[in-house]
């Protein structure tokens, strides 16, 4: 399955890259959109460009062990980024660097750990393993001197709790006769949500 | 006095699948089939209950993309238009059978009646807006209707920029309200999606309600009293009802549930798969797909190839032992929990609509089953809607449940795989952009709004979480990617046009025509 994810993540980081190098002449004039064959609206079956022209990481939570984050370093940037850093640029690889939030233990925020990605890739899911937990990554440069050079910083998510929650509330205390009953049952093994996951059986 | 309460809730929504640029579009027979299958069937139900003097307490949820298809003129013809050349096959049926096949010649009665009634009450009963007669039942005090996010947008996903899950849902209020007069008190999350935190935009739009999932509720803190008998309170006031498992694994489970009984009828033996192309030609779309006809003679029979022919009065007769059996198990389950609480319990059971006809052709008469025998065969519970619900008891426990849904693994998975989370990026730089162009230009006028209240038509349609759902499960993919990049790439070029100054109005008069849900959208509501 993770092997899946992150197999699907390299085949679209390589067409994402691709799809770049094809599109990224910067001043193509805006042409107006001429009717293809099959197309309901002129412009409309346009490829999509993987560019806003935007700096950017964003975070977004999957289930309580996986994030997923997508990125955008513009053409701009980029170069900036690596006229300041002359060679030390051409050694350093990029890198996402995932935060931990902790409010209740004195010093705010921690390092949980890095993960290299590769060159051109512009999503990555990331097995974080920790529910209830909220989390904000940095994507940058992994430098020869084994510092990291932080570019974007994400957005904060918070990851769900996958299990019943310690905190009792002493005037709502759970009846236990009820809750016996409802750990028997299997609400997480099977799903019943959808029509078309009805339709597979 | 009942000890408890049952809370049926049947959520009926379609992704907007019209378009005008063909008059047989394949995806627009979805909703022909949700028509002559579930929603016409519903309502007949309600019509016999109300006609044997059977009140009754259901929740129905109509999403606004789903109300909006409804209420299409061009869509109501052609669905008219569908059903008027569609119902002589049944017709053309009852005589082949009775010559070659009179084994299924009872059952191809029955087909022509139901399409013959199907007919008429579309036609000359409801005067084609179905809207209008779902809304009569809410009159007389059936049903409480409320609605979904505006397109049916997976909020926890869209939740990055927190104007798009207002725009969805203020969208859908006020396109509720145009139809109903006031706004709903409680709204179907799309999915049961819900993130902490959302609850604050539904409580400033002045919704009382929203449904989770079992776990939505089972792993809030602090931990629920009872469990997912009772609604939770979220920190904005706003109240969260947990769906039962016991009475969902019953409808819904494959193995367990009762739309796999052997007598009931088989939804993959359509006549147009079996029937000599020919034959069938006029009746299946005109480049020769051969596409549901809605007629089907054959019964579940059993885990096996070999079908047998399917028998309405055996099928009609398990519909009313399984929703005799269905009381009773909400009878015990009731009883057993009241024994147990200080207040009342509630048992939500939410659905599908569509699950009810279409799928589960027998769900429409084992819900009718169910209501006659809840009234006469049992005093142990009432019908009630969440909305009654919190008329008797307001005070509810506050706690806070975590992002979840009801999709696989209960989270957002789903519509967050491979398959589709390259949408994500172009959908929340859209509404990034939305909300630029919604404060640079508040007050638009004239050509200019025309235009800004498109782009957000197209956002909306974008956001659609039936694209992502598609994509995932693997069929019809191709649609769900275009509808996707159709609508981005309209957005783009409005956006463009907006703000060069320059814009296309033959192109902008098309995209009108063409992405007409919610005529009275306001951009604004992206400021």
């Amino acid at each position: 399955m993770i092997e899946t994810i992150i197999f699907a993540g390299i085949i679209i980081a390589i067409i994402a890259v691709a799809t770049f190098r094809f599109y990224s002449n910067p001043k193509q004039p805006l042409k107006k959109p001429e009717k293809q064959s099959g197309e309901a609206v002129p412009g409309d079956d346009e490829p999509l460009l993987e560019r806003y022209d935007k700096d950017q990481i964003v975070l977004m939570v999957r289930d309580p062990e996986w994030l997923y984050a997508y990125w955008e370093i513009t053409a701009t940037k980029q170069k900036q980024l690596s006229q300041q850093l002359g060679n030390l640029w051409q050694s350093s690889s990029p890198a996402l660097r995932i935060y931990e939030v902790n409010q209740n233990n004195g010093h705010n925020n921690e390092i949980f750990f890095d993960i290299k990605v590769n060159e051109g890739t512009r999503n990555w899911y990331i097995h974080v393993g920790k529910p209830n937990q909220s989390f904000f990554i940095d994507l940058g440069r992994l430098l020869s001197d084994g510092s990291f050079l932080p570019i974007l910083r994400s957005n904060l998510v918070t990851t769900p709790s996958n299990s019943f929650s310690q905190e009792i509330d002493p005037q709502w205390p759970p009846v236990e006769a009820i809750w016996a009953m409802l750990r028997e049952q299997d609400y997480l093994d099977e799903f019943y949500g959808s029509l078309e996951s009805a339709k597979e059986r | 006095m009942p000890k408890g309460f049952l809370s049926i809730v049947l959520h009926a929504h379609l992704p907007y699948v019209r378009h005008p640029e063909d008059e047989h579009f394949l995806e627009e027979k979805w909703l022909y089939e949700a028509i002559t299958e579930t929603y016409i069937p519903l309502l007949k139900a309600f019509e016999n209950l109300e006609n044997d003097g059977i009140d009754f307490r259901l929740t129905l949820s109509l999403s606004p993309s789903l109300m909006a298809m409804l209420t299409d003129p061009l869509l109501q013809e052609r669905y008219l238009k569908h059903l008027d050349q569609i119902r002589e096959l049944p017709a053309k049926e009852a005589a082949r059978t009775k010559r070659e096949q009179n084994e299924l010649h009872h059952c191809a009665l029955m087909y022509q009646e139901t399409f013959e009634d199907a007919y008429k009450r579309y036609r000359y009963k409801y005067d084609k807006d179905l809207v209008k007669a779902f809304k009569r039942f809410q009159d007389l005090g059936f049903l409480e209707i409320i609605t979904c996010a505006g397109t049916h947008g997976y909020l926890p996903l869209l939740g990055v920029q927190r104007g798009s899950i207002r725009a969805q849902i203020k969208t859908a209020l006020d396109y509720y309200k145009k139809h109903f007069g006031e706004y709903p008190q409680g709204l179907w999350l799309p999915e049961c999606g819900y993130n902490p935190g959302d609850d604050w935009i539904l409580k400033d739009l002045g919704i009382k309600y929203f449904f989770l999932d079992t776990h939505g509720v089972l792993f809030a803190s602090p931990r629920p009293r009872y469990g997912i008998y009772a609604p939770i309170t979220c920190p904005s006031g706003v109240h969260a009802f947990g769906r039962d498992t016991e009475s969902s694994k019953q409808v819904w489970s494959a193995k367990e549930g009762y739309p796999g009984d052997y007598d009931y009828r088989e939804f993959y033996r359509d006549i147009a798969y079996d029937l000599d192309f020919d034959y069938i030609k006029p009746y299946i779309h005109p480049k020769g797909i051969r596409t549901d006809t809605g007629i089907k003679y054959y019964r579940v029979t059993g885990n096996t190839e070999f079908k047998e022919p399917y028998i309405p009065h055996n099928a009609r007769e398990k519909a009313s032992i399984h929703a005799g059996n269905f009381m009773f198990n909400r009878e015990k389950q009731i009883a057993h929990l009241a024994g147990h609480m200080d207040r009342p319990p509630i048992v939500v059971a939410p659905y599908d609509a569509e699950l009810f006809g279409h799928w589960w052709y027998e769900g429409p008469i084992w819900l009718e089953f169910l209501i006659r025998k809840i009234k006469f065969d049992q005093n142990v519970f009432d019908l009630a809607t969440p909305g009654d619900y919190l008329k008797i008891q307001p005070n509810n426990q506050p706690c806070q449940p975590p992002m979840s849904s009801w999709g696989y693994r209960g989270y957002n998975e789903y519509w967050l795989n491979g398959s589709n989370d390259w949408i994500y990026r172009h959908l929340h730089n859209l509404a990034s952009k939305m909300s630029e162009l919604a404060n640079k230009n508040p007050g638009s006028t004239g050509i200019k709004k025309r235009a800004l209240n498109q782009a957000t038509r197209e956002l909306l349609l974008a956001q659609s979480s039936d694209w992502a759902f598609i994509m995932k499960t693997g069929t019809m993919v191709d649609y769900a990617c275009k509808r996707t990049r159709n609508h981005i790439n309209r957005f783009k070029k409005l956006y463009g046009d907006i703000v060069s100054g320059d814009i296309d109005e033959e192109w902008l008069k098309n995209l009108e025509d063409m992405d007409n849900i919610f005529p009275d959208v306001n951009y604004e509501v992206y400021r």
